[in-house]
């Protein structure tokens, strides 16, 4: 009985031991030895949409890369709110990141008193991925072009419709601004549920033109509809015929629907960096591009600072948009 | 038949496929039992494993999940009151009350039977004219839509109850309710009172865990419901072939219903089932009508082989025009896109051999779950062998860590606390509960096409009745609704009638 209680006893002080030593490393802010527990990716919406996919890629190569366990956590609501306040609360110590996007960090806190600014609350790790828009017609439209679409608002208006996502999301603010800078050109707005509502609806020819995520409306491309223009800066791999809105002369405040790694205020430079480092290289990885070609998803990374700037200057536009749909 | 078909039956039936597709059915049993945990949320667990692995194998498994826990979640609602989905609900309407006279095993066997052959039927749907049907899904625009969700109100009636007045005040409780969060046209925040988690509006999920679940473990802690163990030595009664032979008709109406609300993307399955008890009540006599609502056996039969043949319908528009219906098939093209295969007109022509596959897969889970269902159905009613005093607490942390599980949110368990007191409060003034979940079901459907039909039209009513679908739709609405008026009136008439006659 002795030696049991013994035995017990020396095995208690070990594990208590080995408890204090993670407990203190775990301590350690300047992130020398970083990482050295579980990693959480949050992200602002529901499991098995696209941005937990990328999470949840990203997180498989981050766990080799690291060599500590990922957890990818789904924070969905309050239009992407609640994931981000999650994540602002929580300890800066870089095992509490997000993938969030353009919605939750520069629309949503612009919109509504969510408690969050994405420029000060926030610090950017990096972007990965960038889906451009592309604004299209049904195949049977008289409509050939962009121009000719604008033509057709300009002398009817109004009775000219565009679909899009959901009202004040990216899709939308992006095309108001746009055609607020055209005189004139008056098209009413249709917001539906996600974006595939607004393309079958398109297909079906309830609205004039549509406009949604590339990947949604390129199987679509001369098999039902016809797409116009991409807000791309370069023309796309898969549209070569297709021209992109700066070409066409027009200038658009965001490219596309991007999503990007961000950490709460005050996480210590160095683990942005490691995070930034391993990120970038699990975006060159042959595994990852593929899956990432497969789901549609182009990958289009920028560097912590790079990312700053763009969430920085978004987020001015964006505000002003939004504010003007009010 | 071409050699792509013959292959895809093939792809189908390798033994990794059929594992795949045992163990997916299984899994998706299991997710769609328990409340809170969803198909949407275990289909989105498989796909990361999927990566890298055969097409059909992979949608072998996936498709069973979906199939399984389709079917599932009427179970624990049949039994204990709790329904997983929202798609479950309507097997609230009889089940808990065919488990009270202790013919548990027959409902549950009726489930499964009805839910197998709707599966099968949309199955044979989805393989014999999916292109020709996937033109009718998009020939509904906004102004169908409201046509549809208006139709969908005059359910309400059937599944009032005694009262139609009470159910009304039910359903417009629900409007009520789905009228909190961000305004779906323009934006605005509507009864959030600056609140984050009610952006997005009350999710449907916990609101409907507590409203049945919680609601009924209330009651019965009155002590007011009768003791289960009285009634343990009955629910050996199993289901008769002659039961199945006099819903045949009942089972085929209802599975055709189911899969042509799963073609209309955005509708789903928690109408579908509605929709289809609905009809079954309005073509009985009005003898048998008086049996609803009371454990009818064939309620069951409808709901179940309609929410069932949504799965095949909603794989309609999935594959064939890559627009997904609801937030599960919206979960599968994305794994299909994983796969390297875009879904679209383009499919069938590319790789005719992998939907084929998929297709033989389909049939493959509801026969699974043919097999796997009257396995549960003999072993579940078991459950009612645990004392109350254990069951119900157990329903209740179950109700909290679904309800929690859904978005991972402790202000999901505040909501589903919360409905749970308010349907305990409409029960004790004999308020039915199922109109309240219809309007909120609904209500969305109604209000954003009715404003969106108003953009696309210029604020022009006309829209409503000049396209031929929404005026039938909604001329037959109408007549509907004049119907139910007429008999109430008609009813109000004997009552005083027969008053009079007393005095």
């Amino acid at each position: 009985m002795r030696f049991l209680k013994l035995v017990s006893t020396l095995l208690l002080i070990v594990v208590l031991a080995a408890c204090s030593t993670s407990a203190s490393s775990g301590s350690t802010t300047n992130g020398s030895d970083y990482p050295s527990r579980t990693i959480n990716i949050t992200i602002p919406y529901a499991a098995g949409g696209s941005g937990d996919l990328q999470a949840r890629i990203i997180a498989e190569f981050l766990q080799k890369e690291l060599k500590q366990t990922v957890n990818v956590i789904s924070k969905p609501g309050g239009a992407g709110s609640i994931g981000m306040n999650a994540v602002k609360s929580s300890k800066a110590d870089g095992y509490n990141i997000i993938l969030t996007a353009v919605g939750p960090s520069t629309l949503t806190p612009n919109s509504n008193d969510v408690g969050y600014t994405v420029t000060e609350d926030f610090e950017q790790i990096a972007q990965i991925s960038e889906a451009p828009y592309g604004i299209a017609v049904n195949e049977s439209s008289t409509v050939k072009s962009l121009d000719e679409l604008l033509d057709q608002a300009k002398n009817n208006p109004k009775s000219v419709t565009y679909g899009t996502t959901g009202a004040g999301l990216h899709q939308h603010v992006v095309t108001s601004a746009f055609l607020a800078t055209l005189d004139g050109v008056e098209m009413e707005h249709i917001p539906f549920e996600g974006g595939a509502e607004a393309v079958s609806a398109l297909l079906g020819n309830h609205t004039t033109a549509s406009v949604n995520t590339v990947s949604e409306i390129i199987p679509h491309n001369g098999n039902g509809l016809r797409i116009l223009a991409v807000t791309s800066e370069e023309r796309l791999e898969d549209l070569p015929e297709v021209p992109t809105f700066g070409e066409l002369g027009f200038e658009l405040i965001g490219n596309g629907a991007w999503f990007g790694f961000m950490a709460p205020k005050g996480t210590p430079e160095e683990i942005i960096t490691t995070l930034d480092e391993a990120i970038k290289k699990a975006l060159e990885d042959e595994d990852v591009i593929a899956q990432f070609k497969n789901a549609g998803l182009p990958i289009r990374y920028l560097n912590s600072q790079d990312f700053k700037t763009k969430v920085e200057q978004e987020n001015v536009k964006n505000a002003e948009v939004i504010q003007s749909l009010k | 038949m071409s050699t792509e078909v013959i292959e895809g039956i093939l792809y189908a039936l390798v033994p990794a496929a059929i594992i795949a597709n045992l163990l997916g059915v299984a899994l998706g049993i299991v997710f769609g039992s328990l409340p809170g945990l969803t198909a949407t949320m275990g289909i989105a667990l498989l796909i990361p494993l999927t990566f890298g692995i055969d097409p059909v194998v992979a949608f072998s498994a996936l498709l069973g999940v979906y199939v399984g826990a389709v079917y599932a979640g009427s179970l624990t609602s049949i039994l204990v009151g709790t329904p997983g989905t929202a798609a479950a609900a309507a097997a609230l309407l009889e089940g808990p009350a065919l488990t009270k006279k202790g013919e548990a095993k027959k409902a549950l066997t009726m489930t499964t039977v009805a839910s197998a052959v709707g599966g099968l039927l949309s199955c044979l749907a989805l393989i014999l004219i999916a292109p020709q049907l996937a033109n009718v899904a998009l020939t509904f625009g906004p102004p169908e839509y409201f046509a549809l969700g208006l139709f969908g109100i005059s359910i309400v009636a059937g599944v009032s109850g005694d009262s139609l007045l009470k159910g009304l005040i039910a359903g417009l409780i629900g409007f009520f309710i789905a009228l909190i969060g961000m305004d779906p046209i323009t934006g605005t925040n509507r009864f959030t009172f600056e609140n984050a988690n009610l952006l997005n509006g009350i999710d449907v999920v916990p609101a409907l865990i507590g409203l049945f679940a919680i609601s009924e473990v209330l009651t019965r802690l009155e002590g007011k419901s009768e003791q289960m163990k009285a009634r343990l030595a009955e629910t050996s009664i199993g289901m008769k072939f002659t039961d199945l032979k006099k819903n045949w008709f009942n089972i085929l109406r209802s599975s055709a219903i189911g899969t042509f609300i799963g073609i209309i993307p955005a509708t789903g399955s928690g109408v579908a089932s509605f929709v289809a008890y609905n009809e079954l009540k309005r073509a009985s006599n009005e003898e048998d009508k008086k049996k609803f609502g009371k454990g009818n056996i064939d309620g069951i039969a409808a709901t179940e082989s309609a929410n069932s043949a949504v799965t095949g319908g909603a794989l309609v528009p999935l594959l064939t025009l890559g627009i997904p219906g609801d937030v599960i098939t919206a979960v599968l093209l994305g794994a299909l896109m994983i796969q390297g295969l875009t879904p679209g007109p383009t499919l069938f022509t590319t790789n005719g051999d992998i939907i084929y596959g998929i297709f033989t897969a389909l049939i493959i889970s509801n026969i699974f779950l043919l097999i796997l269902g009257l396995g549960a159905a003999k072993v579940l009613p078991k459950i009612l062998q645990i004392p109350e005093s254990i069951l119900m607490p157990t329903i209740v942390v179950f109700c909290i860590l679904g309800s929690y599980s859904i978005s991972n949110s402790t202000f999901d368990v505040l909501i589903m606390l919360v409905f749970g007191f308010l349907g305990y409060l409409l029960l004790k003034f004999g308020i039915p509960l199922a109109p309240l979940l219809l309007a909120m079901i609904l209500a969305p459907i109604i209000e954003t096409n009715f404003r969106r039909s108003m953009l696309l039209s210029q604020n022009d009513f006309s829209i409503f009745i000049t396209r031929p679908i929404s005026a039938v739709v909604i001329i037959v609405t109408l007549f509907i609704l004049g119907r139910i008026l007429w008999n109430e009136m008609k009813k109000k008439n004997l009552k005083q009638q027969s008053i009079e006659g007393e005095s």
